[in-house]
């Protein structure tokens, strides 16, 4: 009979403890407290279930990471903004999401960048359905008015993961429907155009930062393109393969995991810098959802899913998958 | 049969670890309804989240229900937030769909 070292080379390891799961993958080892043998596996990316949020809502503004965030404003009752939701403030430390202090503006359609300690509230709509310039930020534990975009425009794109001093919006619409191919970059002082997106829209996501960003997705009509900015310019990339608008995102330039979108979709894709792969579903479709975090491990926050109300519950996004596992014989 | 049926309430993190959707299909529903890939790992899911067990009807009823509520909201909205011309997102008329 064949024995493990005979084959390996090596014999099983004992040890009083297990591994860290990363560290554990494609290993074999025998705990000798739990008396078993246990091995380490690597699994493709999959969702799991995080914690909700305490006001459901929908396309509100999302910055940080997927264990530290923050998201404000939105539209919290079914299809009707409301004061309260339009200002609400939530932080995210991994672990629940807690009550912070209101922005000073209720809109919704904004967008987010930065950090959960340091980020920024950018446009969107008011409560009489007139869209903004203004942009707020956020200190970790209040609101402050700072600069104005040049221009006034909801459901735009931001770099989400820019920086309070260093941002970057692209698309959306000035106006009630029309999408637009404006950019502009924040240097921490001001706004300044830049060059614009070659396929004008709204309703996308972004990730990444102000110098190496991808704005993905967006209408009217429903478009897949996605495109690269590098600081200078807008170039083309390889498109999405499910075409959506009101998705969320979570990534850099060179990795980004993008979920979501209307009508209340599960799909997920994957960019690795060139083109997009189909990868594990959300549990719960979604739309108009908030996105935090990379592509290994990333958050997609409440969101609208055609129930009477909008979905609390969160997700997170973890690629890959470590796992240990007991070795049982069946 | 692929899949199961259950209610169960989402009480957040662990409620289904990314182990378990690789072990099993898993899709969320309105009314707390799960479908449930029908192997070993998902019935223990059920188990360990204390769903309530129900037929493929009964999920669907279940869904259907939380449909219609959501189609009574939409009806009794003012006409202008369901026009796409007043500026809002391209939200529909939910619809009733058959569960997989």
């Amino acid at each position: 009979m064949a024995t493990y070292k005979g084959i390996q080379g090596y014999t099983v390891q004992k040890l009083s403890d297990d591994p860290t799961a990363s560290e554990a993958a494609g290993q074999l080892w025998y705990n000798s407290g739990a008396g078993k043998f246990k091995v380490g596996t690597e699994g493709a990316g999959t969702w799991a279930s995080a914690p909700s949020v305490n006001v459901a809502r929908r396309s509100g503004a999302y910055a940080g990471t997927s264990t530290a965030a923050v998201m404000t404003g939105g539209i919290g009752s079914p299809n009707s903004p409301d004061p309260a939701s339009a200002i609400d403030t939530e932080t995210y430390n991994g672990t629940a999401w807690t009550e912070a202090a209101n922005s000073n503006t209720g809109v919704f359609y904004s967008t987010g960048v930065g950090t959960s300690t340091a980020a920024l509230k950018i446009a969107g709509t008011n409560l009489s359905h007139v869209n903004h310039a203004s942009v707020e930020s956020w200190n970790g534990s209040a609101w402050t008015e700072t600069t104005s975009l040049t221009s006034v425009r909801k459901m735009m794109s931001s770099a989400e993961s820019g920086t309070t001093t260093a941002a970057l919006v692209s698309g959306g619409a000035t106006g009630p429907t029309t999408p637009i191919a404006l950019t502009e970059t924040f240097d921490g002082t001001s706004w300044t155009e830049v060059a614009d997106l070659n396929t004008a829209r709204k309703q996308g996501y972004g990730s990444g930062i102000a110098t190496a960003a991808l704005n993905m997705g967006g209408g009217d009509p429903v478009v897949a393109v996605t495109e690269s900015y590098n600081g200078v310019c807008w170039a083309a990339e390889n498109p999405l393969n499910t075409a959506r608008q009101n998705p969320g995102a979570g990534g850099t330039q060179a990795a980004t995991v993008f979920f979501g979108g209307a009508p209340n979709k599960t799909e997920t894709e994957i960019w690795d810098g060139t083109c997009w792969t189909e990868v594990a579903n959300l549990a719960t479709g979604r739309q108009s959802v908030g996105g935090a975090g990379t592509a290994a491990s990333g958050l997609c926050i409440s969101g609208y899913n055609g129930a009477p109300n909008n979905v609390a519950a969160c997700e997170e996004w973890t690629d890959p998958v470590y796992t240990i596992k007991t070795v049982t014989v069946s | 049969m692929a899949n199961t049926y259950c209610t169960a309430t989402n009480f957040g993190k662990g409620f289904f670890t990314h182990e378990d959707r690789n072990d099993f299909s898993l899709s969320g529903h309105a009314g707390d309804v799960w479908v449930v890939g029908n192997n070993a790992a998902g019935v223990s899911w059920i188990n360990r989240v204390t769903g309530t067990g129900k037929t493929k009807a009964e999920a669907q009823a279940i869904v259907d229900g939380k449909v219609e509520e959501s189609q009574a909201t939409w009806d009794a909205l003012p006409e202008a937030e369901k026009a796409p011309t007043a500026g809002f997102e391209s939200l529909t008329r939910p619809e009733k769909y058959i569960l997989p």
